[in-house]
């Protein structure tokens, strides 16, 4: 008996496909020249971000914020992000969300209720920041600028910007500081990767306490 | 619909000397997009993995000597693909070499935008020269005859141009849809906010090195402008949609492609002065898909006249 229904429904889905396909619209759509174009932009919108497949999401929703990241030495002097890891300021902010919104999805995990990463707290933003500047400094390897102008602090800045009415305002924020050791400059990139060749701990002078 | 009549978009056939030059252009563009050896000798991880890099760990590419492996790989593809020999085997060496570079590339957290169109272009590329493949397998499984879209004076070189069209307008139109479908049909409304990104690129522009360029100041003022004519903003923004949205129209035939790819450069023009970014890769490939210089000169100069004719015609055709 459950042979003879699976049959049945089998047997139906055959024919209302057989009717689907076969229908005049679907058909023309089907052979339409551009059905290609209409494929390739119905599977972009899908998967989102799957290299080579991309949905391009850059400026798709304008806020009156937006903020960006900098480096600084110990004397808040800004220092050139391309000389010190061959990485651009703007990739550096992506980065830097890579490892917030991760966060962001956990906490919301944990708590039950969606929590945006711009929601989490400065503790949880100096943690983003550490896990970056972890992964960036691997990158200092074979960098010609760090042999005469090691810092002795490296220390990340977020600024925010507002459109407010008629006039633009700007917000800076220290996320986290980085206390460098002579060695950090010289060190291999195992050694650095590793965390052995600079501090870890966060210079909590700077850092705005955590809620 | 008269916009999206079907046989408005019927593919052309393009003269020998025309896809030549679109292939040395398109080979060109390759090669010059590839990273440098100690660029891909910082991939040495990968921090959020997209694409491919979800399944397979691409770390092993960062390894000393391989990426001059890809490099001869790469080659050895692009040479078959100007002398037009094995051209399945060309488009898929070339495609899945630079897909796989840029998918390592693009799996270090910072999402990058500037080659994926131009990896896209060669995956249809290899999809169009592997179709007739696909078409006689499944036809050997199935025991049916599928029906040609094309009539059999359109090669298969013409479908590989022909495609790689579409896949230039897919990709804008992707990004004109992503714009309204995020802003909830907002965009042009919400564009006066772009003001505000525009100040963000032209600070990072500056972190990246402690340089200003030629446009800082002027970036700035732009700004400003915006923020001061928020509406005559909203109309130049709402411009740029429409010519995203309405690229397909490219397709319709070459002097429709002409149209679409000078408005497509425009369109970037305004972006590179507005917020400093360069879509040099882009801009390359409406130049040669697009635009199409060649055959606009054979156009306009009487020896021009080859560049125009398919092959197997003669001049008394």
């Amino acid at each position: 008996m459950t042979g003879q229904r699976q049959d049945k429904t089998s047997h139906r889905l055959r024919e209302r496909w057989t009717k689907f396909w076969q229908h005049p619209r679907v058909r023309s759509t089907v052979r339409h020249p551009l059905f290609p174009l209409i494929a390739l932009v119905a599977f972009c919108l899908i998967v989102e971000e799957s290299y080579p497949f991309s949905d391009f999401p850059m400026y798709s929703s304008l806020s009156p914020g937006s903020h960006y990241f900098y480096l600084t030495d110990e004397n808040d002097q800004a220092l050139p992000i391309k000389a010190l890891f061959g990485i651009s300021a703007s990739e550096m902010k992506k980065m830097y969300h890579s490892k917030l919104t991760p966060m962001a999805v956990k906490r919301s995990e944990k708590t039950g209720e969606r929590v945006k990463a711009s929601e989490l707290n400065d503790a949880d933003q100096t943690l983003a920041g550490d896990k970056l500047l972890d992964d960036l400094m691997p990158r200092a390897d074979d960098r010609d600028w760090w042999d005469e102008n090691a810092p002795k602090e490296l220390r990340l800045i977020r600024v925010d910007i507002y459109r407010n009415d008629k006039a633009l305002r700007e917000e800076k924020q220290p996320i986290t500081v980085r206390p460098m050791t002579p060695k950090a400059s010289t060190a291999s990139r195992s050694e650095q990767a590793s965390g052995r060749a600079y501090l870890l701990t966060p210079n909590s002078e700077l850092l705005p306490p955590a809620a | 619909m008269t916009l999206l009549r079907a046989d408005a978009y019927q593919p052309h056939r393009f003269g020998t000397v025309e896809a030549a030059i679109m292939r040395v252009l398109l080979v060109a563009i390759v090669w010059w997009s590839l990273p440098s050896a100690k660029d891909v000798a910082d991939l040495i991880a990968q921090k959020k993995p997209t694409g491919l890099a979800v399944l397979f760990d691409l770390t092993w590419l960062a390894k000393p000597g391989v990426f001059v492996g890809c490099q001869i790989v790469l080659g050895l593809g692009a040479a078959l693909y100007l002398a037009k020999r094995f051209m399945l085997l060309a488009t898929g060496t070339m495609a899945l070499v630079h897909i796989l570079i840029f998918t390592l590339d693009n799996s270090q957290g910072a999402t990058n935008h500037a080659y994926q169109l131009l990896s896209l272009v060669l995956l249809a590329q290899f999809l169009t020269y592997l179709s007739p493949s696909i078409i006689r397998l499944i036809e050997r499984w199935k025991k049916i005859k599928l029906p040609r879209l094309f009539g059999p004076d359109i090669r298969l070189d013409d479908l590989a141009i022909y495609y790689s069209q579409q896949t230039i307008a897919a990709a804008y139109l992707i990004t004109g849809l992503t714009k309204l479908i995020r802003s909830k049909g907002l965009w042009a409304w919400q564009s006066p906010n772009i003001s505000v990104e525009l100040i963000k690129t032209n600070a990072q522009n500056f972190y990246n090195r402690l340089e200003t360029d030629s446009t800082y100041e002027q970036r700035h003022q732009v700004a400003q402008w915006m923020i001061d004519n928020p509406m005559i903003t909203r109309v130049l923004m709402g411009g740029g949609l429409v010519i995203e949205l309405f690229a397909f129209i490219a397709l319709r035939n070459r002097l429709w492609a002409l149209v679409a790819g000078l408005a497509i450069i425009a369109l970037h023009w305004g972006i590179d002065i507005s917020m400093g970014l360069f879509f040099k890769y882009h801009i390359a490939l409406v130049i040669i898909f697009y635009i199409n210089l060649p055959y606009w000169i054979g156009r306009l100069i009487p020896a021009g006249e080859k560049l125009q004719r398919p092959p197997g015609t003669s001049t008394s055709e």
